[in-house]
């Protein structure tokens, strides 16, 4: 019913408490969070618990709703607020959990293991970049958001998420090669 | 490692992203074969950009726990069940005099956040991390902070565990790890820097080292013990130096009785 409907008129929906249409919000919206999120907790089971409290949140809080933004953009920054909280609250050192960031074993279990290493070492890579360059590497690559929806999920001009996204290749590429797996 | 090249014109780095990530059309392909004709580094800066593109656009996008979206709804539904819909918007439904006094008391409470905000940056002396002066003894965080930053590996999601830079044929590691949570050392766990004695010679220590002229025979120093190892103010700094005619990446370990924790890559020239 609502598969088709624009993000603005189902928050119009959801903000008179119709459950089902903030379920099109969350099938819309879950996957790309979760992947932020647990591009900054490491975690699968913190980066669940942060979704859902980030979902919860956003639906008691439709009424300040900005609709100037895209949906994604403002739940994208009440997640990374509970991110935020959830990491101070912490204060303790969770292992990367990279099991729940590898692709599934595919058929051929050859080209499943270099996909794996792959992954782990982009991974390594990533984990030990400054937060601001994370978070453009996953908006930008990772979500494929356009600058100017990576720029309004920021809150940062265009220009300058452009230019963080540069720097943070460059980065990317010199973490890669000092963990010897480019170059 | 590459060098620190002379830095690029911004037409010149927006023109190797856009051709490393496919986006750049014939004619600017055409303008960045002119600079490369002048400049054929550039040509390896390209590869190198689209090899970092081609990393991050192959990693998958993880799939959301089952069955997320139902507990959302479910806790969403009880919650209804006792309050029904979104909270109205509160601040705008607060009486005229009680919203002055919240935006009172929030401009007093912002003021001082603030205050303490720039009198901590005012103190502070690296851009990030726990400060090197505390540990660096002579070699003091002005020195430190204009050495290279090659790589931090973080103690996973709490921020840098091991922070690599180098000056020169100098290389400097920072060792600081959490002191507590389920992966943290244990207290008496004691933790070791271990590295390959004919590739690198440890030349400092802050807090300073009676026996690392042993220790660099046996290629392992002791850091310390879970206890003391680690958390801000408490970092320990190595400079290493690479032994003439080992010019290969050669990592440093840290590790514990447990096994291995961290380790960082000290690259080729």
């Amino acid at each position: 019913m609502f598969e088709e409907a624009s993000d603005a008129a189902i928050v119009e929906r959801c903000r008179g408490g119709d459950l089902d249409a903030f379920g099109v919000l969350i099938d819309r919206y879950q996957k790309p969070i979760f992947n932020a999120v647990i591009h900054k907790v490491w975690n699968r089971e913190d980066a669940r618990e942060i979704c859902q409290q980030s979902f919860l949140k956003a639906f008691e809080h439709l009424h300040s709703f900005d609709a100037n933004l895209k949906f994604f953009s403002w739940i994208y920054r009440i997640a990374m607020n509970e991110s935020i909280n959830h990491l101070q609250a912490r204060r303790a050192w969770v292992p990367l959990d990279e099991e729940a960031l590898l692709p599934a074993s595919g058929a051929d279990p050859e080209e499943a293991s270099m996909a794996r290493q792959r992954c782990r070492a982009v991974h390594s890579a990533l984990a030990a970049l400054d937060e601001k360059y994370r978070a453009v590497l996953v908006l930008c690559h990772l979500l494929q958001l356009s600058y100017r929806e990576a720029a309004e999920s920021l809150d940062l001009e265009e220009k300058t998420v452009k230019s963080r996204l540069f720097s943070a290749r460059q980065l990317l590429r010199e973490n890669l090669e000092a963990l010897g797996h480019v170059g | 490692m590459s060098v620190d090249p002379i830095p690029l014109a911004p037409r010149t780095v927006e023109l190797l992203h856009r051709t490393a990530e496919g986006a750049a059309d014939a004619a600017e392909r055409r303008e960045l074969d002119g600079l490369i004709a002048a400049a054929p580094g550039l040509r390896e800066e390209v590869q190198a950009l689209r090899e970092a593109v081609e990393a991050l656009d192959g990693l998958p996008l993880v799939d959301p726990p089952k069955g997320m979206k139902g507990e959302i709804l479910r806790e969403l539904r009880r919650r209804q069940g006792a309050s029904a819909t979104p909270l109205k918007a509160s601040r705008r439904n607060l009486p005229r005099l009680r919203r002055w006094r919240f935006l009172a008391v929030a401009a007093g409470l912002l003021a001082v956040a603030a205050s303490a905000y720039f009198l901590e940056r005012s103190r502070a002396t690296v851009p990030f991390g726990p400060e090197p002066a505390a540990v660096a003894g002579t070699m003091g965080a002005r020195d430190l902070r204009s050495w290279r930053v090659l790589a931090t590996v973080p103690a996973r999601a709490e921020g840098p565990g091991l922070l690599l830079r180098r000056e020169g044929d100098r290389f400097a590691l920072e060792v600081s790890l959490p002191l507590s949570g389920q992966a943290a050392p244990r207290k008496a766990d004691t933790l070791e820097l271990v590295w390959d004695p004919k590739a690198l010679e440890c030349v400092e220590a802050r807090p300073a080292l009676t026996d690392l002229e042993a220790s660099n025979r046996r290629g392992a120093l002791q850091v310390g013990q879970g206890s003391e190892a680690g958390g801000p103010g408490r970092t320990r700094l190595f400079i290493f130096k690479r032994r003439p005619g080992f010019n290969k990446p050669h990592e440093v370990l840290l590790r514990s009785p447990g096994g291995e924790y961290l380790r960082a890559t000290i690259p080729e020239n």
